[in-house]
This record gives C-alpha cells, sequence and structure tokens, in this order.
C-alpha cells in the first residue's frame, strides 16, 4: 500500500481538534525549553568540593554563612562560605597564597592552601567555564 | 483524528529525550601533583574507563614531580650534580627526552626560557616552600650572571650528558607541567579517551570537547579578583598564563615575582600577564615564560621565531595588547572592554 505522506498529513491537520493543536503547540514550545534547560550555562556557583589531600572531595552548600574546619598535612585550614562567595581566612601555610587570594565566586574556580594540601573547588550544575587559567 | 493522537503525544516526550541525548557523562578528578591542585575532566560513557585513566594520570603526575624535583633530592637534583662534575654519565632514561626538550626550546626562545639557572633562582628564595623574605645582594646577582650556564652547557651525545659549567643547576619549573600534561594526554588518547580537560593549577590542556561545546575557560584577571576574558581551547589544545601575581614577595614596598630575566638578574617586571594558546603544552609552558621575560618590547618578535601565534599581554598599565589571531579567539567579559585594546601585527610566518 502506498501512501502519500504530504495528503496524510494535510488530511491530518484539517481533522485536527482544539486539543490536538494544544498538544503540538506545547511540543513545540517544549523543544527550544528542553534544549536550553540542559544546554544553559548560568555559571552560578551552586556547591564547593573541598579536597583534602588525596581523599574524595566532600561536597558543601554555598548558600547562606558558615564556616568550615577542615584537618590538611600541617593543620586546620578555615573555610568561609558567604552569600555564594568563598574565602580561606586561615591556613598553616607559610606563603599564605589561599589567604590572600580573597574571595572567590566563579564556577570553575579553584583555591589551593598547598602546603596543607587543602583544595576547595567552585562547581555548578551548569558551569560557565570548565577551568580557570591564571 | 484518534490515531493522531499518539505520534502528537510522543512529541511532548522527543524533545527532552533529544536534549539528553548525545551527552556523555562528565567525570572529575582532583588530587595534588607539582606542587599544585591537578583537576581532570573526562567526558566518556565509560566511567571504569575514566576512573583508570584519572588514577593513571595521577600516579604519573606523582611520580615526575618526585622526579622533576628542583631542590628536593630528586633525579633532577642528581643529574644537576653530574653535571658539575663535567663528566660524562648516563642520562636517566625518563629524563632525557625533557632534558632535550627543554634544550631545544630554550635555544628557540633565545635563551628567555633558561632551565639551567636554578642557582639564580635559588638565590632569590623561590627554592622554598617560604615566602622569600628578602633580594639578594647586588654582588651575589652579578656574580651568578658572570658565569650564567645556558643550555649550550649540556652536551648531549646518545643518552650520556656531560656539563661544561659548575654553577649549571637544572630548574625545569618552566616547561614541566606542560609536558607532564600533554604526556597525559596522549596516553588517556591511547586508553580510548576522546574528550579530556586536565587543570593544573591554572595551567589547562584539553583533547575533544565538553559536549555541544569546546571545553570554555576562564582567564583570571591579573589582579586576581574575577575573570576578564574566556576562551574556547581547539580539539587538542592548551592555554598557559605566566604572571607576576602568582609567587611573589615584598621588600621595601617593592614587589618581586619568581620569573627571573637571565638578562638582569633580576624578576621580569614589565608585564603582568602573558597568555599563549597553543597545541603542545611543553611548548606553550616555556613560551609563556619566555615571552613574559621578553617584555612588551621584544615579544612579538620571540613569539614569531617561537612560533606562537596567539598571544596575549597585560602590561603594567593594564592594557591589553594581543595578536589579531589571538583577538578572534578571546572574548573579553563586559566590564574588560573598557580597557585600552591594542592590536599587534601578525604573528603568523
Amino acid at each position: 500500500m502506498i501512501y502519500d505522506l504530504r495528503l496524510l498529513t494535510l488530511n491530518a491537520m484539517i481533522k485536527m481538534k482544539v486539543g490536538d493543536w494544544l498538544i503540538l503547540f506545547l511540543s513545540l514550545l517544549l523543544v527550544p525549553l528542553s534544549w536550553s534547560m540542559t544546554q544553559s550555562d548560568s555559571g552560578a556557583v551552586a556547591a564547593i568540593e573541598v579536597t583534602v589531600g588525596n581523599q574524595p572531595p566532600v561536597v558543601y552548600s554555598i548558600k547562606g554563612r558558615q564556616q568550615i574546619t577542615v584537618t590538611g598535612e600541617l593543620g586546620n585550614s578555615v573555610i568561609e562560605i558567604r552569600d555564594g562567595k568563598v574565602r580561606i581566612i586561615s591556613s598553616p601555610g607559610k606563603r599564605q597564597l589561599c589567604v590572600l587570594s580573597g574571595w572567590h565566586q566563579q564556577s570553575g574556580d579553584n583555591i589551593v592552601c598547598l602546603p596543607n594540601k587543602v583544595g576547595v573547588s567552585l562547581i555548578s550544575n551548569r558551569e560557565q567555564f570548565d577551568g580557570i587559567n591564571f | 483524528m484518534k490515531s493522531f493522537r499518539w505520534p502528537l503525544a510522543m512529541l511532548l516526550v522527543l524533545p527532552v529525550l533529544l536534549a539528553a541525548c548525545g551527552k556523555q557523562d562528565l567525570y572529575r578528578y582532583q588530587s595534588f601533583a607539582f606542587g599544585t591542585l591537578i583537576e581532570v575532566k573526562i567526558r566518556d560513557n565509560d566511567k571504569t574507563l575514566a576512573d583508570r585513566a584519572a588514577a593513571d594520570l595521577f600516579a604519573d603526575f606523582d611520580r615526575m614531580h618526585n622526579d622533576w624535583h628542583a631542590w628536593q633530592p630528586s633525579k633532577l637534583t642528581q643529574t644537576s650534580a653530574l653535571l658539575a662534575t663535567g663528566e660524562w654519565f648516563t642520562a636517566d632514561s625518563t629524563l632525557l627526552p625533557l632534558i632535550k626538550l627543554s634544550k631545544q626550546y630554550s635555544l628557540l626562545s633565545n635563551g628567555l626560557f633558561n632551565p639551567t639557572i636554578g642557582k639564580l633562582i635559588q638565590s632569590w628564595g623561590f627554592h622554598d616552600s617560604e615566602r622569600p623574605q628578602i633580594p639578594p645582594s647586588q654582588e651575589t646577582i652579578t656574580r651568578l650572571l658572570d658565569t650564567l650556564p645556558t643550555v649550550n652547557d649540556i652536551e648531549i651525545e646518545g643518552n650520556r650528558l656531560r656539563g661544561h659549567n659548575p654553577q649549571l643547576q637544572l630548574d625545569l619549573g618552566a616547561i614541566a607541567k606542560g609536558y607532564a600534561i600533554s604526556i597525559g594526554l596522549q596516553k588517556m588518547r591511547n586508553l580510548g579517551i576522546k574528550h579530556a580537560l586536565i587543570n593544573a593549577g591554572g595551567d589547562l590542556c584539553g583533547i575533544g570537547d565538553r559536549g555541544q561545546r569546546p571545553w570554555r575557560i576562564g582567564i583570571r584577571k591579573p589582579s586576581g579578583n574575577g575573570i576578564m576574558a574566556s576562551i574556547e581551547l581547539g580539539k587538542d589544545e592548551c592555554v598557559f598564563t605566566s604572571g607576576d601575581y602568582e609567587r611573589y614577595f615584598t621588600y621595601d614596598g617593592k614587589r618581586y615575582n619568581h620569573i627571573i630575566d637571565t638578562r638582569t638578574g633580576y624578576p621580569a617586571d614589565k608585564v603582568a600577564s602573558l597568555t599563549v594558546l597553543y597545541k603542545k603544552g611543553a611548548l606553550a609552558d616555556a613560551a609563556s615564560t619566555a615571552l613574559f621575560v621578553a617584555g612588551p618590547d621584544y615579544w612579538q618578535d620571540l613569539a614569531k621565531k617561537m612560533g606562537i601565534s596567539d598571544v596575549m599581554m597585560i602590561d603594567k598599565r593594564g592594557r591589553i595588547i594581543m595578536s589579531p589571531s589571538m583577538q578572534e579567539r578571546i572574548k573579553l567579559e563586559p566590564g574588560e572592554k573598557e580597557r585600552e585594546i591594542i592590536i599587534s601585527k601578525s604573528l603568523t610566518q
């Protein structure tokens, strides 16, 4: 049996009721919506991952205000979270590079307190950047 | 019309399925090596393979870091000690290719990348985990410059080496990370990984892509706060930046960074940061240092000689000076467009 697809489509469209048109409209609307939901790069930091030595990282929310103390090779590093930003407020490293680097709020960024082997990674569900070059 | 309802209903589901398909899982791994945090991202369908590739990479990096350490006992310090004797010796087989490459790139950079100046770097206090406190005396710098070694003082014959300057002390800090990253990515490729990004303390190389888009890298402002620009990496490309803001100390109100200009014996101080895009990690690493040292007057000629065409320099006045090909690649953040931007002559051959 041979069908003329154009005729079938035209025939179907003529017979379509309001509900059918509604489903079609919603389907077409969902295409760009779902695409943008999976592809958009808002870049907003959702959480931080704290790595100590070569242990598996621990995830903390970046919402609100809190201080987290982790114990690395040389002692305690204190991480402060405030309203979507994160910084190290103390760490036993002598050069204090991680403390001096101040606040960080960009997804993909890392703060590293090297002598203490503590790393803080700013992560996002939809990262704007896959890494930060410096 | 009933017969058309099912196909129409399927249309509702289709976009969601379409949007989800083609997305391989992205796995993230972290470890400490090379004196920094190493972050690896692998996009693949096979988590077991990704786990294995990351574990192998970290084990390799750990070994390389220990073997190539410039001031703690290592294969590199042993090699330096043997070079200083002036006698022939058989080079360590894992170190020899890196020494050969370092020699090649040092000559290419007219000596501005110089892997033999460990003693000069040490005199500035940068061979220590502590922040230096005070610059060396002018007398010390003059003495070290008078006998400053170059790669021409390393004679290579097959797998044997001989030094011609007792002051020769290897420091591969300006090439080792780039070399290691490229080797790491090649090993991942050999395992069947097609998409990966390695970030070694802010120096990055990628293969393949992120999925639906290239690997996208933010470039931090020289001030350290915020992002000034972004770049999308090619399928097999690295981005390296040398800056005056990462390792430094302040003495008597003056800031001294860790990138030493072998022409003066002092830190290169005319550039805030210099970013290079190139396909090979080792050359990207060495070139970012050499062009930083070359400074505003010489970097363009040297980049051309080194075969580097994508370069962005931020000078001490905060101006962006970049090559035309870099301008095509780089996307400045909105606030950064107010900076003075100067486009250099083309650096392509």
